[in-house]
């Protein structure tokens, strides 16, 4: 029935201005790096088949969104239908990762999942291959976070220096699959009640 | 023009309208050339080109007693006929091998007009075009939006045909008669066309003022235009019976001086009139080339090419130097079709409002405003001024990103100069602040002013050189003054697209559907069919208007078309800012608009930022004007369509040109699907656009525009 979206998973990646989205992104896809990208306005789009667990093949359409808070208002245009959410912070800045769960629940009010409690996110710390003197979130500090926030994954990365990318996107594929499939099963329970309605409303109408 | 609507009416069905394909690929040729027209800078006089200056208009004359027919096509054949043919000649070639020419054995003319485009630009419209022919019922009295009067069609004119005539007459700087015949009433007619706007941008005003009144600055008022709107408007009233009979003896002009050319070029049109209207074919191309050899035609053109560029120069340097007051109106028709790069700094400073059209009062401003921004600077970054630590934080993140492949955006005094004007114009625009894309927005005018200060002969090494090698500090802080307040008057045109929830960006990306929908439905059902919405890719190219789509030195042409579409009336805050100093300027200079009004103190967001005013604004526009009702035949129409014209907002016209841009793909993206679509349009293949690319575009956003405008207001809201 939706043999056309199984095939499909929907990520998004969120998280402030400046903590390496695009970047992030681009290692994963192209596995390249540049110090040379524009700051992202509205939302970047790359794709790439997926290999999960050398067992299923999916296509993986990752959006990269802009940081900037002005931008939020769009998200319903591109979170809608995401199988997984990625958030970002930047390991040498606080701000970043204090607004990860005001990420989570801007996602969460635009994306109109069908069940919030279960839907996956993954939590990145991005930039580790800074100094160690720069580094300004702990470890522990983003796996409390994750906990808090329903034991997420989380993962430390570098766009920069390629470290954890594709394990941490492994592990985002997983969860958009499972979503996808969760989703799908949604679906048909969904279209059976849609039936069972119709035929409520059929009986209110001859009772008239 | 009784018939008007009517004819309006069926114009919309074009679908249903059967038309001979020679007819229709006639016609679009006419668009094409017309296209040109606005496109191509200037004849040279070299006496082939003169040749073929009158075996095109031979050609292209359609029947001399369609009145409106004739008159599109003397505008169109002379200006563009001598570009038209000499494009024809050293472009058949790749006419020919052109994909993009597959009909050209059906659509001899038509492959003609298509060969001078560099590219299929025409897509859609031909698309529109051969489906309209394609199309079942065939009733002699409608309209295909790119159809003009059918000679057999008689007298009746059609509503786009005027259209394109008035935008014609507009941007056409080739309008010999309309200048010599009318010179001082044109001028007036404009002028007091102009004043009818005046409104429009009161509330700008206000944000302006209560910007200042934030920030406690020491910013002389800015702000007039209220007080004199009921003496202008009625002064519009009595204007208005004169401009009609000043517009009906100028079409008549023109009319005349078109049959004059038709009957000076020889009789042999006469045997086609009666026919539908012909343009050169190809052979006839050729037929005049053959005794050429392509070493001859490339040196003429060369020389040709060079001789347009001097007349432009020399043009644009009698605006600028000749007199006391710099005719605005003329410079913006002129800037349309591009700048010459040593006039463009003075030329985009005038345009957009900054520097006043007196040449005397320029110095002045110049120096008050530039000791403005010092004050400012020395404000800001006082111990007094708590910064904005969000707001330089954003702007210091996205500086390093802003035109990472152009080697003068890398340099460290490039860096600190915007991050002053980026931060400075943010903490005083509380109401949007500082919003990502702004940093692309005022490259180009930093880049083009800072051009000032080189040598002509390195301007094109601006790009590469670290300005302080060539700066003084004195320069620098001018140079960075000029361009924050000439980045402030162009935000204000676009305010709405940066304030909260952006509505002028939401507002143009649902515009940009509608008008693909009615311009190419196949795409249009081909985006729902993938879902893709117009938002997904659209969004960028309304937030940064389309910068990030083109290199910089197209981006910068394209500006020159920009800045003269922005309303003048915006150029008024300024040159009245002196109003002690302005009465006399304004007896001297009707043709400067002024708009004055006491300071306002007035809370300003509120009705400016929301949709319904500015739609009720232009219904405001459209009632008040009276004297269409009154004027006779077509003025009526085509004075109703000017006013339209002059009120079309930048925004407005950058969706045109967004939506060419997006249709001018529209064969690949039909093949794709939604992952094809999305990445096609994340990354266009425009890194080889040359600036003839970009006025193509323009061109064809301008015809859109014509064809739409009327329309527009039914379904853009």
């Amino acid at each position: 029935m939706s043999s056309r979206k199984k095939n499909i998973l929907k990520v998004i990646i969120l998280g402030d201005s400046g903590v390496g989205k695009t970047s992030l992104m681009h290692r994963y896809v192209n596995d390249k790096y540049s110090q040379q990208y524009k700051a992202t306005i509205g939302a970047d789009f790359l794709t790439k088949e997926v290999n999960i667990d050398n067992d299923k093949v999916a296509t993986m359409q990752v959006w990269d969104t802009a940081g900037q808070e002005r931008f939020q208002s769009l998200g319903v245009a591109f979170y809608r239908g995401a199988d997984c959410c990625v958030l970002v912070y930047d390991v040498t800045n606080t701000k970043s990762f204090q607004n990860i769960k005001s990420w989570r629940d801007e996602f969460l009010v635009h994306a109109n999942v069908s069940t919030p409690e279960t839907f996956p996110f993954v939590l990145l710390g991005n930039k580790i291959d800074a100094d160690d003197s720069k580094k300004v979130v702990s470890n522990k500090a983003a796996q409390e976070l994750a906990a808090s926030l329903g034991n997420i994954p989380v993962f430390f990365t570098s766009a920069k220096t390629a470290i954890n990318v594709d394990t941490a996107f492994q592990e985002i594929a997983r969860s958009a699959l499972q979503q996808n499939q969760n989703d799908a099963d949604a679906f048909e329970d969904d279209f059976n009640d849609a039936i069972n309605i119709q035929l409520d409303n059929d009986t209110n109408s001859c009772s008239c | 023009m009784g018939v008007r609507s009517p004819t309006k009416d069926a114009g919309y069905s074009t679908r249903e309208t059967k038309e001979r394909e020679s007819h229709s690929s006639s016609t679009t040729s006419l668009v094409t050339s017309l296209m040109k027209s606005w496109r191509i800078s200037s004849s040279s006089s070299s006496s082939s080109a003169a040749a073929r200056v009158d075996y095109s208009t031979q050609s292209l004359s359609g029947n001399p007693t369609t009145g409106t027919y004739s008159e599109i096509r003397h505008s169109a054949s002379a200006s563009s006929s001598h570009a038209n043919s000499k494009r024809s000649l050293t472009h058949n070639d790749n006419a020919s091998n052109s994909s993009l020419a597959k009909n050209s054995s059906e659509y001899g003319a038509y492959t003609l007009s298509r060969s001078s485009s560099a590219d299929g630009n025409f897509d859609a419209m031909a698309k529109q075009q051969n489906s309209t022919a394609r199309s079942a019922s065939s009733t002699s009295n409608t309209f295909s939006p790119l159809r003009y009067t059918s000679p057999s069609g008689g007298q009746i004119e059609s509503p786009r045909a005027s259209l394109l005539r008035q935008k014609h007459n507009k941007h056409s700087h080739h309008n010999q008669q309309y200048y010599q015949h009318n010179n001082s009433s044109a001028i007036s007619e404009l002028s007091s066309t102009k004043k009818s706007s005046d409104k429009y941008f009161e509330d700008l005003d206000e944000d302006w003022s209560a910007v200042i009144d934030n920030y406690n600055m020491p910013i002389p008022m800015l702000t007039n235009g209220g007080n004199a709107h009921s003496a202008r408007y009625s002064e519009r009233h009595s204007h208005s019976q004169t401009r009609d009979a000043q517009r009906n003896s100028l079409s008549r002009t023109t009319t005349a001086s078109s049959i004059g050319t038709t009957g000076a070029s020889g009789s042999g049109s006469q045997g086609q009139s009666t026919q539908y209207p012909q343009l050169p074919n190809l052979n006839i191309a050729e037929a005049l080339g053959v005794d050429k050899s392509q070493e001859e035609i490339d040196n003429e053109r060369e020389v040709q090419e060079l001789n347009s560029i001097m007349q432009r120069i020399t043009k644009f340097d009698s605006i600028l130097q000749g007199r006391h007051i710099i005719n605005l109106q003329e410079l913006r028709q002129l800037s349309w079709n591009g700048i010459p790069k040593p006039h463009r700094p003075i030329v985009w400073k005038l345009l957009i409002g900054y520097l006043p059209a007196n040449t005397k009062r320029q110095e002045s401003l110049l120096k008050r405003k530039r000791q403005e921004y010092c004050e400012s600077l020395k404000h800001t970054f006082s111990d007094e001024h708590s910064r904005d630590i969000p707001t330089w934080h954003q702007i210091e993140i996205d500086i390093p990103r802003t035109n990472p492949h152009i080697p003068l955006y890398q340099f460290k005094s490039v860096h600190e100069s915007l991050q002053r004007i980026l931060y400075i114009w943010a903490i005083r625009h509380p109401a949007s602040g500082y919003v990502q894309g702004i940093n692309d927005l005022v490259t180009p005018f930093f880049q083009t002013f800072l051009t000032e200060y080189l040598p002509q002969s390195k301007i094109d090494s601006v790009e590469v050189t670290d300005p302080d090698t060539y700066l003084t500090k004195e320069q620098k802080t001018n140079l960075e003054a000029d361009t924050f307040w000439c980045l402030t008057k162009f935000l204000e045109q676009i305010t709405d697209n940066y304030i909260h929830g952006q509505p002028g960006i939401l507002k143009q990306v649902k515009n940009l559907s509608q008008l693909v929908k009615r311009i190419d439905i196949d795409l249009y059902n081909h985006f729902e069919k993938e879902h893709v919405e117009f938002i997904q890719f659209a969004f960028r190219w309304m937030n940064c208007l389309l910068m990030r789509e083109f290199q910089m030195d197209t981006v910068i042409r394209m500006w020159d078309t920009y800045l003269a579409e922005t309303s003048p009336e915006t150029t008024s805050s300024f040159s009245s800012s002196n109003a002690l100093n302005m009465s006399n300027d304004t007896l001297m200079s009707p043709h400067t608009p002024i708009s004055r009004k006491p300071a306002t103190f007035s809370t300003p967001m509120g009705d400016q930022t929301s949709p319904a005013s500015t739609a009720s604004r232009s219904n405001l526009s459209a009632n008040t004007a009276p004297q269409a009702v009154a004027s006779p035949g077509g003025a009526s129409s085509s004075d109703d369509t000017s006013k339209r014209v002059t009120h079309s907002s930048l925004n407005e016209f950058h969706v045109f040109v967004c939506a060419a841009f997006l249709i001018k793909w529209s064969d690949v993206l039909c093949d794709m699907d939604f992952q094809g679509i999305i990445t096609f349009l994340q990354n266009p293949p425009t890194k080889d656009w040359t600036e003839t690319d970009i006025e193509m575009l323009l061109s064809e956003a301008y015809i859109w525009q014509s064809l739409y405008k009327d329309a527009t207001s039914h379904w853009l809201k």
